[in-house]
């Protein structure tokens, strides 16, 4: 019930600074450009699009979110409050692949993607991914700027090895990189979707139990102490 | 409720709280007084589990603090120094989303604001609330759990005469209600009209600690200022009340009916507390 709550108000806390109007505004623009580019290329252009952005929205969205919290102290409450950092953070996640999921599937409708269960798993898996990152990050910075520096080693990890399959190059160790694992469930057809999806579920845990530490560290910091 | 036994705890290499033992019993007001730094609201942060690398013994409801689960949570509230809300939502929707956040009872928003005169701007979002009303809404926040301990930080800190009132009282009517506070200030008003006893806390350690009474009684009973006139100018003299009988002076102005005014003026709680640590609170 408590996590239900906390999603609940971090749906809120988006809807109210326009997290939803600013993603409808680029699910527009997106779909404009997938009519504009040739049916070919199009459930390309589909999957890159699906998997830097509204998949990826978790690692800048973040950033925003937990700041916009610590600027008006929200998390001091939430420090001394019942709820539990795993629940803290499921919520944050939730509620941002719950967007990233809408929107990644209706320019998936219109780029053409074949599969959607691995489309959506691949959308979903990812944005946690991502959503987790930013958290590590927005947990440790105090400004806009500085998430923005530090993030960049995030991106580059996951979104550099995916590049490479656009022009042909893939050993097989590639499928364990989970930026690699997310783009071939999103646009379908992989060989191994099972594999992709286990890849995938252990860097999620790794990533969570990484982002437990660092919210911990956050909330203990809430004391004055640095640990 | 409380039970803290040889408390030390550091942010560095060198000590900063030091040998801290104290006991708050249930329907206590108990008062932290010093000036800034001093470490009153570490020792309120250790109290409410977020500074748990601490030496010796913590108790609070019971359980060691640094061993305790999320649902300590439920039984305490947090007051702090600065407001901690959502800017965006409104007075009504902070209270509802964070009563939402416990399992327990909790009580109902509009109860709560109409408490400290907010329910007229209870749909009022809380970025477009005063600095004063933030601060009664953030303490509104740390009850919505009817909790059984109340830790509040400078509470009337930023409020007008009328608005300290109205939070006052409600903290006596917790008390009243059973329940135990905890006042972190540096306000010795706020301490000696609020606290049965409070803790003079400097440079981490406890100077003193006693009823507020008991502290300005134990420095010696207060003065009696009188003025008389005498050669057409307004004089005055002043003796200790004990030495009421013995002031000759005195006794002969009184005699005489030669006295224009008279009052005793006892010591306050800061004229204390510089006394016994040599420091001023503000």
């Amino acid at each position: 019930m408590r996590l239900l709550a906390l999603l609940r108000g971090d749906v809120r806390f988006q809807w109210k600074y326009g997290f939803y109007f600013i993603y409808l505004v680029f699910t527009l623009l997106y779909a404009l450009l997938l009519f504009a580019v040739p049916q070919t290329v199009r459930r390309t252009v589909a999957t890159i699009l699906i998997f830097t952005d509204p998949a990826a929205m978790g690692l800048f969205f973040m950033g925003a979110l937990v700041l916009l919290e610590k600027s008006q102290r929200v998390n001091c409450a939430l420090a001394v409050s019942p709820v539990e950092i795993g629940e803290y953070i499921l919520a944050k996640m939730m509620s941002l692949a719950f967007v990233g999921l809408l929107v990644g599937m209706l320019l998936a409708a219109m780029g053409g993607v074949a599969d959607y269960v691995s489309c959506a798993l691949g959308v979903l898996f990812a944005s946690f991914l991502f959503s987790m990152c930013g958290l590590i990050v927005a947990m440790r910075v105090a400004t806009l700027n500085q998430f923005l520096i530090f993030t960049i080693p995030f991106e580059l990890f996951i979104c550099l090895p995916p590049a490479m399959l656009l022009f042909g190059v893939e050993p097989a160790l590639l499928i364990l990189h989970p930026g690699v694992a997310a783009v071939k469930l999103i646009h379908g057809g992989a060989t191994a979707p099972l594999l992709c999806v286990c890849v995938l579920l252990g860097w999620c845990i790794g990533a969570f139990l990484l982002c437990k530490s660092a919210v911990r560290r956050n909330f203990l910091s809430m004391g004055g102490v640095s640990l | 409720m409380i039970d803290i036994r040889d408390l030390s705890f550091s942010y560095t290499k060198s000590p900063f709280i030091t040998d801290v033992t104290f006991h708050v019993a249930k329907g206590e007001i108990f008062g932290f007084l010093g000036p800034s730094g001093a470490g009153k609201s570490t020792l309120q942060k250790i109290l409410t589990g977020q500074l748990p690398a601490y030496g010796g013994s913590v108790r609070v409801l019971d359980a060691e603090v640094k061993t305790h689960k999320r649902d300590f949570y439920e039984r305490i509230g947090v007051d702090f120094e600065f407001p901690a809300l959502y800017d965006k939502l409104t007075a009504r929707e902070n209270l509802q989303f964070f009563a939402s956040l416990y399992s327990v009872k909790t009580r109902p928003a509009d109860a709560l604001l109409a408490s400290l005169v907010l329910l007229p701007d209870a749909d009022k979002r809380v970025s477009d609330y005063s600095k004063g009303m933030k601060s009664r809404l953030s303490f509104l926040r740390a009850l919505v759990n009817d909790p059984d301990i109340l830790f509040l930080d400078e509470p009337t800190s930023g409020l007008d005469p009328a608005n300290a009132r109205l939070m006052k009282d409600l903290i006596l009517e917790e008390k009243a209600n059973g329940k135990t506070v905890i006042l972190t200030t540096h306000n010795m008003q706020d301490a000696q009209e609020l606290c049965d006893r409070v803790a003079f806390i400097v440079g981490g350690s406890v100077k003193a600690l006693d009823t507020p009474h008991a502290l300005i009684m134990q420095k010696g009973a207060g003065v009696v200022r009188y003025t008389y006139m005498e050669d057409g100018r307004e004089q005055s003299g002043a003796c200790s009340i004990q030495a009421t009988g013995a002031d000759a002076l005195l006794q002969r102005l009184l005699k005489a009916g030669r006295i224009s005014t008279i009052h005793s003026a006892e010591p306050n709680l800061g004229d204390i507390f510089m006394d016994v640590t040599g420091r001023a609170l503000e």
